[in-house]
Protein backbone atom coordinates (compact mmCIF):
# COMPACT_ATOMS: atom_id res chain seq x y z
CA UNK A 1 0.00 0.00 0.00
CA UNK A 2 2.93 2.24 0.82
CA UNK A 3 5.29 0.55 -1.28
CA UNK A 4 7.29 -1.52 0.73
CA UNK A 5 6.44 -3.40 4.18
CA UNK A 6 7.19 -1.75 7.68
CA UNK A 7 8.69 -4.51 9.20
CA UNK A 8 11.86 -3.97 6.51
CA UNK A 9 13.39 -1.60 9.12
CA UNK A 10 15.93 -2.96 10.69
CA UNK A 11 17.78 -1.27 14.05
CA UNK A 12 20.29 1.37 12.69
CA UNK A 13 23.99 1.74 13.98
CA UNK A 14 25.83 5.03 13.26
CA UNK A 15 28.77 6.36 14.01
CA UNK A 16 27.79 8.17 17.53
CA UNK A 17 27.22 5.20 19.03
CA UNK A 18 30.26 3.59 18.43
CA UNK A 19 31.92 6.49 20.85
CA UNK A 20 29.97 5.19 23.96
CA UNK A 21 29.49 8.81 25.11
CA UNK A 22 26.77 8.90 27.62
CA UNK A 23 24.67 12.03 27.96
CA UNK A 24 21.83 11.45 30.69
CA UNK A 25 22.18 8.81 33.55
CA UNK A 26 19.54 8.52 36.09
CA UNK A 27 20.36 7.21 39.17
CA UNK A 28 17.73 5.37 41.30
CA UNK A 29 15.26 7.81 41.02
CA UNK A 30 11.85 7.49 42.89
CA UNK A 31 8.48 8.85 42.59
CA UNK A 32 6.18 7.73 45.29
CA UNK A 33 2.72 6.24 44.29
CA UNK A 34 4.32 6.04 40.70
CA UNK A 35 7.66 4.17 40.08
CA UNK A 36 10.92 3.61 42.13
CA UNK A 37 14.63 2.75 41.75
CA UNK A 38 15.12 3.62 38.21
CA UNK A 39 18.22 3.81 37.03
CA UNK A 40 19.85 4.05 33.44
CA UNK A 41 21.76 5.19 30.58
CA UNK A 42 21.38 7.12 27.66
CA UNK A 43 24.04 7.41 25.13
CA UNK A 44 23.82 9.96 22.01
CA UNK A 45 22.79 8.63 19.38
CA UNK A 46 21.15 5.76 21.10
CA UNK A 47 17.57 5.13 20.48
CA UNK A 48 16.77 4.22 24.05
CA UNK A 49 12.97 2.18 23.75
CA UNK A 50 10.88 1.76 26.83
CA UNK A 51 8.31 -1.27 27.12
CA UNK A 52 5.81 -2.45 29.58
CA UNK A 53 1.98 -2.27 30.09
CA UNK A 54 -0.24 1.09 30.29
CA UNK A 55 -0.40 1.90 33.84
CA UNK A 56 3.51 0.39 34.39
CA UNK A 57 4.99 4.38 34.77
CA UNK A 58 6.79 4.89 31.94
CA UNK A 59 5.34 8.02 31.09
CA UNK A 60 5.65 9.47 34.64
CA UNK A 61 8.92 8.60 34.37
CA UNK A 62 9.23 10.62 31.08
CA UNK A 63 7.85 13.83 32.50
CA UNK A 64 10.05 13.77 35.54
CA UNK A 65 12.91 13.85 33.31
CA UNK A 66 11.45 16.74 31.49
CA UNK A 67 10.12 18.07 34.41
CA UNK A 68 6.96 18.40 34.62
CA UNK A 69 6.36 16.25 37.45
CA UNK A 70 8.54 16.03 40.70
CA UNK A 71 10.50 13.30 41.93
CA UNK A 72 11.31 12.07 45.88
CA UNK A 73 14.75 10.75 46.01
CA UNK A 74 17.82 9.94 43.56
CA UNK A 75 19.48 11.90 40.82
CA UNK A 76 19.70 12.85 37.08
CA UNK A 77 23.16 13.35 35.66
CA UNK A 78 23.79 15.63 32.56
CA UNK A 79 26.45 15.59 30.36
CA UNK A 80 28.56 14.95 33.47
CA UNK A 81 26.61 17.27 36.30
CA UNK A 82 23.93 16.59 38.80
CA UNK A 83 20.35 18.41 37.34
CA UNK A 84 16.71 19.33 38.68
CA UNK A 85 14.62 19.94 36.02
CA UNK A 86 12.25 21.93 38.42
CA UNK A 87 9.47 22.55 35.46
CA UNK A 88 9.30 22.30 31.18
CA UNK A 89 11.44 25.76 30.91
CA UNK A 90 14.52 24.72 32.42
CA UNK A 91 14.54 21.29 30.82
CA UNK A 92 14.02 22.91 27.57
CA UNK A 93 16.72 25.71 28.00
CA UNK A 94 19.35 22.24 28.42
CA UNK A 95 18.16 20.96 25.43
CA UNK A 96 15.31 18.36 26.10
CA UNK A 97 12.20 18.15 24.20
CA UNK A 98 9.43 15.91 24.94
CA UNK A 99 6.40 14.67 22.46
CA UNK A 100 3.93 13.94 24.51
CA UNK A 101 1.57 10.84 24.36
CA UNK A 102 -2.13 12.24 24.11
CA UNK A 103 -1.64 15.05 21.02
CA UNK A 104 -4.62 16.38 21.55
CA UNK A 105 -4.74 17.02 25.43
CA UNK A 106 -0.83 17.98 25.76
CA UNK A 107 0.66 18.34 22.46
CA UNK A 108 -1.59 21.12 20.05
CA UNK A 109 -2.23 24.40 20.45
CA UNK A 110 -5.64 23.71 18.01
CA UNK A 111 -7.07 26.93 17.58
CA UNK A 112 -3.46 28.33 16.63
CA UNK A 113 -2.21 28.46 12.62
CA UNK A 114 0.27 25.28 11.79
CA UNK A 115 3.01 28.04 11.49
CA UNK A 116 2.75 29.75 15.15
CA UNK A 117 2.39 25.57 16.47
CA UNK A 118 5.60 24.74 14.52
CA UNK A 119 7.87 27.60 15.51
CA UNK A 120 6.43 27.85 19.21
CA UNK A 121 9.17 26.44 21.18
CA UNK A 122 11.56 28.77 19.61
CA UNK A 123 10.55 31.91 20.39
CA UNK A 124 13.50 33.67 20.73
CA UNK A 125 14.48 32.50 17.04
CA UNK A 126 11.57 34.10 15.74
CA UNK A 127 11.66 37.87 17.28
CA UNK A 128 13.55 40.79 17.79
CA UNK A 129 15.07 42.07 20.77
CA UNK A 130 11.40 43.75 21.68
CA UNK A 131 9.90 40.48 21.62
CA UNK A 132 8.08 41.38 18.42
CA UNK A 133 7.92 38.21 15.99
CA UNK A 134 9.46 38.53 12.57
CA UNK A 135 6.29 36.63 10.12
CA UNK A 136 8.89 36.05 7.52
CA UNK A 137 11.50 33.71 10.02
CA UNK A 138 8.22 31.96 11.41
CA UNK A 139 7.24 31.19 7.90
CA UNK A 140 10.35 30.37 6.57
CA UNK A 141 11.24 28.48 9.54
CA UNK A 142 8.23 26.38 9.61
CA UNK A 143 8.07 26.15 5.70
CA UNK A 144 11.32 23.93 5.79
CA UNK A 145 9.76 21.06 8.18
CA UNK A 146 6.62 21.58 6.20
CA UNK A 147 8.17 20.27 2.94
CA UNK A 148 10.78 17.99 5.13
CA UNK A 149 8.16 16.44 6.53
CA UNK A 150 5.24 16.61 3.82
CA UNK A 151 2.71 17.96 6.11
CA UNK A 152 -0.24 18.17 3.97
CA UNK A 153 -2.09 21.62 4.07
CA UNK A 154 -3.12 24.17 2.52
CA UNK A 155 -1.97 27.08 4.22
CA UNK A 156 0.78 27.64 6.95
CA UNK A 157 -1.89 30.15 8.36
CA UNK A 158 -4.56 26.89 8.54
CA UNK A 159 -5.33 26.06 11.90
CA UNK A 160 -3.77 22.54 13.22
CA UNK A 161 -6.94 21.22 14.85
CA UNK A 162 -8.07 21.06 11.19
CA UNK A 163 -4.89 18.77 10.37
CA UNK A 164 -4.79 14.88 9.85
CA UNK A 165 -3.24 13.81 13.11
CA UNK A 166 -0.57 11.81 11.51
CA UNK A 167 -0.13 15.50 9.94
CA UNK A 168 -0.73 17.40 13.52
CA UNK A 169 2.02 14.62 15.13
CA UNK A 170 4.75 15.55 12.22
CA UNK A 171 4.03 19.33 13.11
CA UNK A 172 4.61 18.13 16.76
CA UNK A 173 7.96 16.67 16.00
CA UNK A 174 9.23 20.06 13.71
CA UNK A 175 8.38 21.87 16.59
CA UNK A 176 10.67 20.65 18.77
CA UNK A 177 13.14 19.60 16.04
CA UNK A 178 13.56 23.24 15.40
CA UNK A 179 15.13 23.55 19.27
CA UNK A 180 17.59 21.26 18.27
CA UNK A 181 17.53 19.21 21.36
CA UNK A 182 19.85 16.72 22.20
CA UNK A 183 17.84 14.27 24.20
CA UNK A 184 14.50 14.04 22.89
CA UNK A 185 11.78 12.16 24.37
CA UNK A 186 8.77 10.61 22.15
CA UNK A 187 5.92 9.22 23.79
CA UNK A 188 3.88 6.69 22.14
CA UNK A 189 4.42 8.88 19.02
CA UNK A 190 2.84 7.03 16.72
CA UNK A 191 -0.20 6.48 18.16
CA UNK A 192 -3.61 6.64 15.82
CA UNK A 193 -1.20 7.60 12.88
CA UNK A 194 -1.72 5.92 9.51
CA UNK A 195 0.77 3.42 8.38
CA UNK A 196 2.46 5.67 5.93
CA UNK A 197 3.33 8.36 8.13
CA UNK A 198 4.35 5.58 10.41
CA UNK A 199 7.13 4.55 8.25
CA UNK A 200 8.14 7.77 7.59
CA UNK A 201 8.32 8.50 11.21
CA UNK A 202 10.75 5.39 11.78
CA UNK A 203 12.87 7.10 9.12
CA UNK A 204 13.08 10.57 10.47
CA UNK A 205 13.75 9.06 14.20
CA UNK A 206 16.34 7.13 12.72
CA UNK A 207 17.90 10.06 11.17
CA UNK A 208 17.89 12.19 13.62
CA UNK A 209 20.16 9.45 15.90
CA UNK A 210 22.69 9.60 13.45
CA UNK A 211 23.01 12.92 13.84
CA UNK A 212 23.31 12.03 17.35
CA UNK A 213 20.39 13.14 19.40
CA UNK A 214 20.11 10.95 22.61
CA UNK A 215 16.33 9.43 22.15
CA UNK A 216 14.12 7.73 24.56
CA UNK A 217 11.13 6.08 22.71
CA UNK A 218 8.31 5.19 24.63
CA UNK A 219 5.98 2.49 22.80
CA UNK A 220 3.73 -0.13 23.47
CA UNK A 221 3.99 -1.54 19.78
CA UNK A 222 6.50 -3.91 20.52
CA UNK A 223 7.52 -4.28 16.93
CA UNK A 224 8.01 -0.59 16.54
CA UNK A 225 10.30 -0.30 19.65
CA UNK A 226 11.98 -3.84 17.55
CA UNK A 227 12.49 -2.26 15.00
CA UNK A 228 14.08 1.20 16.46
CA UNK A 229 15.67 0.83 19.81
CA UNK A 230 18.99 -0.18 20.37
CA UNK A 231 18.51 -1.37 23.67
CA UNK A 232 14.85 -1.61 25.48
CA UNK A 233 13.92 -0.88 29.16
CA UNK A 234 11.22 -2.81 29.63
CA UNK A 235 9.13 -2.08 33.03
CA UNK A 236 6.52 -3.20 35.25
CA UNK A 237 4.30 -1.79 37.89
CA UNK A 238 6.80 1.55 38.41
CA UNK A 239 10.11 -0.76 38.29
CA UNK A 240 12.65 -1.44 35.51
CA UNK A 241 12.47 -5.35 35.37
CA UNK A 242 15.18 -5.57 32.73
CA UNK A 243 17.20 -3.73 30.02
CA UNK A 244 17.54 -5.97 27.18
CA UNK A 245 19.86 -5.40 24.35
CA UNK A 246 17.86 -5.45 20.84
CA UNK A 247 19.72 -8.66 19.56
CA UNK A 248 18.59 -10.05 22.53
CA UNK A 249 14.99 -9.29 22.42
CA UNK A 250 12.23 -10.42 20.81
CA UNK A 251 8.31 -9.76 21.58
CA UNK A 252 8.03 -12.85 23.67
CA UNK A 253 10.68 -11.50 26.06
CA UNK A 254 9.79 -8.27 26.38
CA UNK A 255 6.35 -9.65 27.38
CA UNK A 256 7.41 -12.02 29.71
CA UNK A 257 9.55 -9.23 31.38
CA UNK A 258 6.57 -6.88 31.27
CA UNK A 259 4.36 -9.38 32.63
CA UNK A 260 6.51 -10.74 35.71
CA UNK A 261 9.65 -10.43 36.57
CA UNK B 1 -5.77 32.38 -3.36
CA UNK B 2 -7.42 35.64 -4.74
CA UNK B 3 -7.97 38.83 -3.32
CA UNK B 4 -11.64 38.08 -2.77
CA UNK B 5 -11.01 34.65 -1.72
CA UNK B 6 -8.79 35.95 1.19
CA UNK B 7 -11.46 38.73 1.82
CA UNK B 8 -14.26 36.15 1.98
CA UNK B 9 -11.70 33.97 4.81
CA UNK B 10 -11.34 37.29 6.92
CA UNK B 11 -12.86 35.82 10.44
CA UNK B 12 -14.33 39.48 11.09
CA UNK B 13 -16.13 39.80 7.89
CA UNK B 14 -19.35 38.35 9.65
CA UNK B 15 -19.27 40.95 11.73
CA UNK B 16 -18.65 43.70 9.44
CA UNK B 17 -21.30 42.41 7.64
CA UNK B 18 -23.98 42.96 10.46
CA UNK B 19 -22.11 46.74 11.10
CA UNK B 20 -23.48 47.66 7.58
CA UNK B 21 -26.92 46.13 7.84
CA UNK B 22 -27.47 48.00 10.74
CA UNK B 23 -26.44 50.94 9.75
CA UNK B 24 -28.06 50.84 6.19
CA UNK B 25 -31.27 49.73 7.90
CA UNK B 26 -31.38 52.53 10.71
CA UNK B 27 -31.20 55.13 7.78
CA UNK B 28 -33.68 53.94 5.80
CA UNK B 29 -35.87 54.07 8.63
CA UNK B 30 -34.84 57.85 9.54
CA UNK B 31 -32.25 59.92 7.65
CA UNK B 32 -30.97 61.45 10.98
CA UNK B 33 -28.98 58.29 11.97
CA UNK B 34 -26.41 59.55 9.20
CA UNK B 35 -25.72 62.68 10.53
CA UNK B 36 -22.09 63.44 12.05
CA UNK B 37 -23.79 64.37 15.40
CA UNK B 38 -24.78 60.67 16.01
CA UNK B 39 -21.57 59.47 14.66
CA UNK B 40 -20.22 61.51 17.45
CA UNK B 41 -22.13 60.43 19.92
CA UNK B 42 -21.32 56.51 18.99
CA UNK B 43 -17.35 57.32 19.10
CA UNK B 44 -18.10 59.34 22.27
CA UNK B 45 -20.04 56.52 24.07
CA UNK B 46 -17.63 54.04 22.69
CA UNK B 47 -13.69 54.66 24.32
CA UNK B 48 -14.70 53.49 27.85
CA UNK B 49 -16.42 50.24 26.83
CA UNK B 50 -13.73 49.66 24.11
CA UNK B 51 -10.93 49.86 26.90
CA UNK B 52 -12.61 47.55 29.29
CA UNK B 53 -13.15 44.92 26.48
CA UNK B 54 -9.47 45.08 25.37
CA UNK B 55 -8.50 43.84 28.67
CA UNK B 56 -11.27 41.57 29.03
CA UNK B 57 -10.39 39.69 26.01
CA UNK B 58 -6.88 39.07 26.72
CA UNK B 59 -8.57 37.46 29.77
CA UNK B 60 -11.10 35.53 27.60
CA UNK B 61 -8.69 34.02 25.15
CA UNK B 62 -6.49 32.60 28.39
CA UNK B 63 -9.48 31.10 28.62
CA UNK B 64 -10.49 32.80 31.78
CA UNK B 65 -13.34 35.47 32.35
CA UNK B 66 -13.32 38.48 34.95
CA UNK B 67 -16.78 39.51 36.20
CA UNK B 68 -15.28 42.08 38.77
CA UNK B 69 -14.27 44.84 36.11
CA UNK B 70 -17.63 46.99 36.96
CA UNK B 71 -16.53 47.38 40.70
CA UNK B 72 -13.06 48.02 39.70
CA UNK B 73 -14.42 50.52 37.83
CA UNK B 74 -16.52 52.00 40.30
CA UNK B 75 -13.34 51.68 42.81
CA UNK B 76 -10.57 53.34 40.75
CA UNK B 77 -13.60 56.01 40.18
CA UNK B 78 -13.98 56.46 43.72
CA UNK B 79 -10.50 56.68 44.50
CA UNK B 80 -9.69 59.17 42.14
CA UNK B 81 -12.57 61.15 42.76
CA UNK B 82 -11.59 61.56 46.53
CA UNK B 83 -7.86 62.12 44.96
CA UNK B 84 -9.19 65.08 43.57
CA UNK B 85 -11.54 66.68 46.62
CA UNK B 86 -7.96 66.57 48.37
CA UNK B 87 -5.68 67.49 45.62
CA UNK B 88 -7.53 68.97 42.55
CA UNK B 89 -4.52 70.11 41.29
CA UNK B 90 -3.86 66.21 40.45
CA UNK B 91 -2.42 66.31 36.96
CA UNK B 92 -4.22 63.81 34.21
CA UNK B 93 -1.45 62.05 33.70
CA UNK B 94 -1.31 61.71 37.77
CA UNK B 95 -4.69 60.15 37.82
CA UNK B 96 -4.32 57.87 35.16
CA UNK B 97 -1.38 56.29 36.86
CA UNK B 98 -3.50 56.18 39.96
CA UNK B 99 -6.32 54.35 38.48
CA UNK B 100 -4.17 51.98 36.59
CA UNK B 101 -2.72 51.43 39.41
CA UNK B 102 -5.56 50.35 41.80
CA UNK B 103 -6.91 48.65 39.04
CA UNK B 104 -3.75 46.37 38.26
CA UNK B 105 -3.68 45.53 41.90
CA UNK B 106 -7.36 44.58 42.17
CA UNK B 107 -7.11 42.71 38.93
CA UNK B 108 -3.81 41.33 40.36
CA UNK B 109 -5.58 39.65 43.38
CA UNK B 110 -8.35 37.92 40.69
CA UNK B 111 -5.51 36.54 38.90
CA UNK B 112 -3.44 35.58 42.33
CA UNK B 113 -6.69 33.63 43.66
CA UNK B 114 -7.47 31.44 40.57
CA UNK B 115 -3.95 30.47 39.77
CA UNK B 116 -2.58 29.71 43.52
CA UNK B 117 -6.12 28.20 44.79
CA UNK B 118 -7.03 26.86 41.22
CA UNK B 119 -10.20 28.04 41.67
CA UNK B 120 -12.79 28.62 38.44
CA UNK B 121 -12.22 32.46 37.63
CA UNK B 122 -15.78 32.90 37.32
CA UNK B 123 -17.00 32.13 41.14
CA UNK B 124 -13.57 34.48 41.99
CA UNK B 125 -14.41 37.43 39.80
CA UNK B 126 -18.36 37.18 41.09
CA UNK B 127 -16.45 36.88 44.60
CA UNK B 128 -14.56 40.17 44.08
CA UNK B 129 -17.40 41.51 42.09
CA UNK B 130 -19.11 41.72 45.52
CA UNK B 131 -16.09 42.62 47.35
CA UNK B 132 -14.49 45.58 45.41
CA UNK B 133 -18.07 46.66 45.42
CA UNK B 134 -18.13 46.64 49.15
CA UNK B 135 -15.25 48.07 49.27
CA UNK B 136 -16.25 51.33 47.25
CA UNK B 137 -19.28 51.85 49.86
CA UNK B 138 -16.85 51.30 52.73
CA UNK B 139 -13.95 54.01 51.23
CA UNK B 140 -16.48 56.41 50.01
CA UNK B 141 -18.83 56.12 53.31
CA UNK B 142 -21.56 56.22 50.38
CA UNK B 143 -21.05 59.79 49.41
CA UNK B 144 -21.38 60.67 45.56
CA UNK B 145 -18.45 62.47 43.97
CA UNK B 146 -20.07 65.46 42.45
CA UNK B 147 -19.94 67.56 38.95
CA UNK B 148 -17.79 70.68 41.03
CA UNK B 149 -15.52 67.88 43.17
CA UNK B 150 -14.01 66.92 39.26
CA UNK B 151 -11.41 69.59 38.13
CA UNK B 152 -12.41 71.41 34.85
CA UNK B 153 -9.03 69.87 33.16
CA UNK B 154 -10.11 66.37 33.76
CA UNK B 155 -14.06 66.73 32.77
CA UNK B 156 -11.90 68.68 29.24
CA UNK B 157 -10.11 65.57 28.57
CA UNK B 158 -13.40 63.62 27.23
CA UNK B 159 -15.42 66.71 26.21
CA UNK B 160 -13.18 69.65 24.46
CA UNK B 161 -11.55 68.80 21.39
CA UNK B 162 -7.89 67.67 21.46
CA UNK B 163 -7.16 67.41 17.86
CA UNK B 164 -9.01 68.09 14.52
CA UNK B 165 -12.49 68.47 17.23
CA UNK B 166 -11.53 64.74 18.44
CA UNK B 167 -11.27 64.86 22.44
CA UNK B 168 -8.31 63.42 24.23
CA UNK B 169 -10.23 60.05 25.18
CA UNK B 170 -10.71 58.45 21.98
CA UNK B 171 -7.51 59.23 21.30
CA UNK B 172 -6.02 57.32 24.57
CA UNK B 173 -8.12 54.82 23.99
CA UNK B 174 -7.48 54.31 19.59
CA UNK B 175 -3.34 53.81 21.24
CA UNK B 176 -4.23 51.47 23.66
CA UNK B 177 -6.05 49.13 21.41
CA UNK B 178 -2.87 49.26 18.67
CA UNK B 179 -0.59 48.49 21.30
CA UNK B 180 -3.37 45.88 22.35
CA UNK B 181 -3.02 44.84 18.89
CA UNK B 182 0.61 45.10 18.80
CA UNK B 183 0.75 42.54 21.75
CA UNK B 184 -1.54 40.06 20.36
CA UNK B 185 -0.60 39.97 17.06
CA UNK B 186 3.12 40.44 16.78
CA UNK B 187 4.71 39.69 20.45
CA UNK B 188 5.81 36.46 21.77
CA UNK B 189 3.78 37.42 24.79
CA UNK B 190 0.64 37.37 23.23
CA UNK B 191 1.13 34.10 21.33
CA UNK B 192 2.04 32.74 24.66
CA UNK B 193 -1.31 33.94 25.66
CA UNK B 194 -3.09 32.35 22.66
CA UNK B 195 -1.34 28.80 23.38
CA UNK B 196 -1.98 28.83 26.96
CA UNK B 197 -5.98 29.71 26.24
CA UNK B 198 -5.58 26.95 23.50
CA UNK B 199 -4.49 24.33 25.67
CA UNK B 200 -2.80 25.35 29.26
CA UNK B 201 -1.35 21.34 29.67
CA UNK B 202 0.43 22.23 26.51
CA UNK B 203 1.28 25.48 26.58
CA UNK B 204 2.88 24.12 30.32
CA UNK B 205 4.45 20.83 28.45
CA UNK B 206 6.18 23.48 26.11
CA UNK B 207 7.98 25.66 28.54
CA UNK B 208 5.29 28.58 29.09
CA UNK B 209 4.81 29.34 32.62
CA UNK B 210 1.22 29.63 32.55
CA UNK B 211 0.51 31.61 36.02
CA UNK B 212 2.64 34.52 34.79
CA UNK B 213 0.42 34.71 31.58
CA UNK B 214 -2.66 34.51 33.35
CA UNK B 215 -1.49 36.64 36.25
CA UNK B 216 -0.25 39.37 33.10
CA UNK B 217 -3.99 39.39 31.23
CA UNK B 218 -6.24 39.60 34.60
CA UNK B 219 -3.70 42.50 35.90
CA UNK B 220 -4.00 43.94 32.59
CA UNK B 221 -7.65 43.57 32.93
CA UNK B 222 -7.66 45.55 36.30
CA UNK B 223 -6.02 48.11 34.93
CA UNK B 224 -7.68 49.10 31.94
CA UNK B 225 -10.73 48.78 34.03
CA UNK B 226 -9.15 51.08 36.29
CA UNK B 227 -8.29 53.67 33.79
CA UNK B 228 -11.97 53.10 32.30
CA UNK B 229 -12.88 54.40 35.97
CA UNK B 230 -11.00 57.74 35.30
CA UNK B 231 -12.61 57.93 32.20
CA UNK B 232 -16.27 57.56 33.87
CA UNK B 233 -15.56 60.70 36.14
CA UNK B 234 -14.25 62.61 33.51
CA UNK B 235 -17.32 61.54 31.00
CA UNK B 236 -20.26 61.33 33.27
CA UNK B 237 -18.70 63.86 35.68
CA UNK B 238 -19.82 61.71 38.71
CA UNK B 239 -19.24 58.75 40.69
CA UNK B 240 -22.02 57.12 42.24
CA UNK B 241 -20.61 53.87 44.57
CA UNK B 242 -24.47 52.58 43.74
CA UNK B 243 -24.73 53.44 40.66
CA UNK B 244 -20.89 53.96 38.62
CA UNK B 245 -19.98 50.78 36.31
CA UNK B 246 -23.04 48.08 37.58
CA UNK B 247 -23.43 45.90 34.56
CA UNK B 248 -21.22 47.15 32.52
CA UNK B 249 -19.30 43.89 32.56
CA UNK B 250 -22.23 42.26 30.73
CA UNK B 251 -21.81 44.95 28.26
CA UNK B 252 -18.18 44.07 27.61
CA UNK B 253 -18.32 40.64 27.16
CA UNK B 254 -21.01 40.84 24.44
CA UNK B 255 -19.05 43.11 22.60
CA UNK B 256 -15.80 40.76 23.02
CA UNK B 257 -17.73 37.53 22.18
CA UNK B 258 -19.93 39.38 19.12
CA UNK B 259 -16.17 40.02 17.87
CA UNK B 260 -15.96 36.55 17.39
CA UNK B 261 -13.70 35.74 20.90
CA UNK B 262 -14.17 32.43 22.15
CA UNK B 263 -15.40 31.89 25.28
CA UNK B 264 -13.47 28.47 25.10
CA UNK B 265 -10.08 30.27 24.78
CA UNK B 266 -7.54 30.49 22.44
CA UNK B 267 -8.79 32.93 19.53
CA UNK B 268 -10.30 35.88 19.09
CA UNK B 269 -8.69 39.27 17.87
CA UNK B 270 -8.76 43.27 18.58
CA UNK B 271 -10.03 44.33 15.30
CA UNK B 272 -13.05 41.45 15.79
CA UNK B 273 -13.47 43.01 19.36
CA UNK B 274 -13.21 46.73 18.09
CA UNK B 275 -16.45 45.99 16.03
CA UNK B 276 -18.23 44.10 18.51
CA UNK B 277 -17.81 47.11 20.36
CA UNK B 278 -18.61 49.40 18.01
CA UNK B 279 -21.99 47.82 16.72
CA UNK B 280 -23.05 48.00 20.31
CA UNK B 281 -22.29 51.57 20.57
CA UNK B 282 -24.05 51.81 16.61
CA UNK B 283 -27.20 50.17 18.40
CA UNK B 284 -27.14 52.02 21.70
CA UNK B 285 -26.94 55.61 19.64
CA UNK B 286 -29.38 54.26 17.21
CA UNK B 287 -32.29 52.89 19.28
CA UNK B 288 -32.99 56.48 20.33
CA UNK B 289 -33.06 58.26 16.93
CA UNK B 290 -35.28 56.31 15.94
CA UNK B 291 -37.74 57.03 18.28
CA UNK B 292 -38.25 53.40 20.01
CA UNK B 293 -40.31 53.38 22.98
CA UNK B 294 -37.54 53.63 26.43
CA UNK B 295 -39.58 50.44 27.60
CA UNK B 296 -38.34 48.42 24.43
CA UNK B 297 -35.25 49.42 24.24
CA UNK B 298 -33.60 47.00 26.56
CA UNK B 299 -35.26 44.26 24.60
CA UNK B 300 -34.90 45.01 21.30
CA UNK B 301 -31.20 45.71 22.30
CA UNK B 302 -31.00 42.30 23.89
CA UNK B 303 -32.32 40.67 20.28
CA UNK B 304 -30.17 42.26 18.15
CA UNK B 305 -27.67 41.15 19.72
CA UNK B 306 -28.61 37.30 19.96
CA UNK B 307 -29.56 38.00 16.44
CA UNK B 308 -26.00 39.07 16.02
CA UNK B 309 -24.56 36.51 17.34
CA UNK B 310 -26.40 33.80 15.38
CA UNK B 311 -25.44 35.33 12.20
CA UNK B 312 -22.30 35.57 12.63
CA UNK B 313 -21.94 31.79 13.57
CA UNK B 314 -23.84 31.06 10.45
CA UNK B 315 -21.55 33.44 8.37
CA UNK B 316 -18.47 31.27 10.07
CA UNK B 317 -20.25 28.34 8.98
CA UNK B 318 -20.82 28.88 5.21
CA UNK B 319 -17.84 30.44 5.16
CA UNK B 320 -16.06 27.39 6.86
CA UNK B 321 -18.49 25.31 4.11
CA UNK B 322 -16.54 27.45 1.25
CA UNK B 323 -13.49 25.46 1.83
CA UNK B 324 -10.32 25.82 3.83
CA UNK B 325 -11.34 27.54 6.86
CA UNK B 326 -11.30 31.15 8.17
CA UNK B 327 -8.28 32.40 8.82
CA UNK B 328 -6.67 32.57 12.27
Amino acid sequence: MIGRSIEDIDVKENDYLKNNETILSVNNISQYGNFKNISFDLKKGEILGFAGLVGAGRTEVAKTIFGAENFDEGEINFKGSVISNKSPHEAIQKGFAYVPEDRKQMGIFGSVAVEDNITSAIPSEISNKFGLISKRSVSTKSEEYINKFNIVLTSGRQLIQELSGGNQQKCIISKWLLSNPSILILDEPTRGVDVGVKSEMYEIINQLAAMGTAIILISSELPEILSLAHRIVVMREGQITKILDNKDASQETIMKFAISA
Amino acid sequence: MSIFDKFLRIRELGIFSIIIIVVITASIIDSRFLTIDSWRAVFLAIPLILVMAMGQMMVIICRHVDISIGSILAFAAITIGFVFIHYPNTSLLMALFITASVGTIMGLVNGIIVTRFNVHSIIVTLGTLSLYRGLVFIVSGGRQIDRNDIPVHIISFSQTSFLFSIPAILILSVIIVLITHLIMRHSVLGREIYATGSNPEAAHLKGINVTKVTLFCFGVCGMLAGVAGLFYASRFGYVNPGVTGVGIEFIVIAGVIIGGTSITGGSGSVLGTFLGILLLGIINVALPVLNIPGEFQKAIYGLIIVLALSLDQLIIFRMKKLGGGANA
